[in-house]
């Protein structure tokens, strides 16, 4: 029982206390300088765990990433570039050890096809929106279009909107004059429609 | 014209999901694994390590086998090592050499297992810090290279080696190896 307590406690603390990102047990390394531990750490997030393979070397306890992170530290203590700790993992795990593969032709589809498939996109965008505004100038103005109507068609159109709006003004009253008496109200409201 | 080409616009989702479900259908079943295989076509890397046996004596790259033979990477630790340990005692029986690589152990516990087991090795090697096992590309234990004549690695098993391994990839391709009139593109053809 106390040891189902002290497991339960356990899970509540490690649930607790999660990491926003997780970083395997901690290492102790000592660096000369600042810069050459961001050179590691840097490193360490780049390169990826060739035994589980959706880790990088910072994430992962796997006996050779403890065995890659050492290396990546002592190539950085004898005064190692990236470059050169790059090309030395490379040698060893090809392309598969970073997560940040080299620009070679392989790769180009790899590094090029979303930039190129994001200005595709947006010039197809622009493409279209400059043909819609084009299309829109070339449509009749109808607000300027009431000369353009026949005499015959002008009448009509004169006729029909004095009729509705007497009928409006006609409905306005009606219900304004019964407003008092709910029956006479519904009567207005049906003599209107 | 115009109702076609929206029509046309909306079909783009359609087309684009109908697309990932044939790349997603064609992976099925294919190992998701990658498998490192840098170490493959180049000789084995030199190195200088101390006898497992005797720690005080070193062995050379040039002592290996100038015969085929396989590197077993193993250690006490590993238990795939020990499921494996049975097969490759019955290579040793049919004559395979086979040395020992005795990656990142305790010698302690390392000689205890191969008095407990039996020695399936010709050659035992102790590669404490795994430097050596790192120059050849090792991802994890047990790992095994099939290696020709003239110390080139042709084949790299990652995992346990067994029967079934063995008759389908490793046997093969030793015996390819094995033939003095083997040329290049057989011994690629049998040792993929």
């Amino acid at each position: 029982m106390k040891g189902l307590i002290n497991i339960f406690l356990l899970l509540l603390a490690s649930a607790t206390f999660m990491p926003l990102t997780s970083y395997a047990e901690i290492e102790v390394y000592d660096f000369k300088s600042d810069q050459q531990e961001a050179q590691y750490r840097g490193l360490i997030e780049e390169f990826r765990c060739p035994k589980c393979q959706n880790q990088n070397l910072a994430g992962s306890d796997a006996p050779i990433a403890q065995d890659l992170k050492q290396k990546t530290y002592d190539m950085i203590q004898d005064g190692r570039t990236d470059a050169e700790i790059r090309e030395f993992m490379q040698e060893r795990y090809g392309d598969f050890i970073s997560y940040k593969p080299p620009v070679r032709p392989s790769t180009w589809v790899l590094w090029f096809f979303p930039p190129l498939l994001l200005i595709l996109i947006l010039g197809g965008w622009f493409w279209r929106t400059q043909r819609r505004r084009h299309r829109s100038d070339t449509v009749v103005d109808t607000s300027k279009g009431r000369g353009k109507l026949s005499p015959e068609e002008q009448a009509t159109l004169d006729r029909l909107l004095a009729s509705r709006t007497a009928g409006k003004t006609q409905s306005h009253q009606t219900t304004a004059a019964g407003q008092d008496d709910p029956s006479s109200q519904s009567k207005g409201k049906g003599a209107s429609s | 014209m115009e109702k076609q080409q929206l029509k046309l616009w909306f079909l783009i989702p359609l087309i684009v999901f109908l697309g990932l479900i044939v790349m997603l259908f064609l992976r099925l079943g294919k190992p998701t694994e990658i498998e490192t295989n840098t170490a493959l076509e180049r000789p084995v890397p030199s190195f200088e390590l101390p006898l497992l046996s005797d720690t005080s004596r070193t062995i050379k790259t040039s002592q290996l086998p100038n015969k085929p033979y396989l590197i077993n990477i193993w250690g006490s630790w590993c238990p795939t090592c020990i499921v494996e340990h049975p097969f490759l005692l019955e290579l040793k029986e049919r004559g395979v050499d086979i040395v020992g690589v005795n990656y990142k152990d305790e010698i302690g516990n390392a000689l205890n297992y191969l008095n407990g087991r039996g020695d399936p090795y010709l050659l035992s090697v102790q590669d404490e810090s795994g430097q050596f096992a790192l120059d050849l590309g090792l991802t994890g234990a047990p790992e095994t290279f099939v290696v020709d004549s003239k110390g080139v690695i042709r084949q790299h098993i990652i995992g346990e080696v067994s029967e079934v391994n063995w008759q389908e990839r490793i046997a093969p391709c030793m015996m390819v190896l094995n033939k003095a009139d083997s040329d290049k593109s057989s011994i690629e053809e049998a040792c993929r």
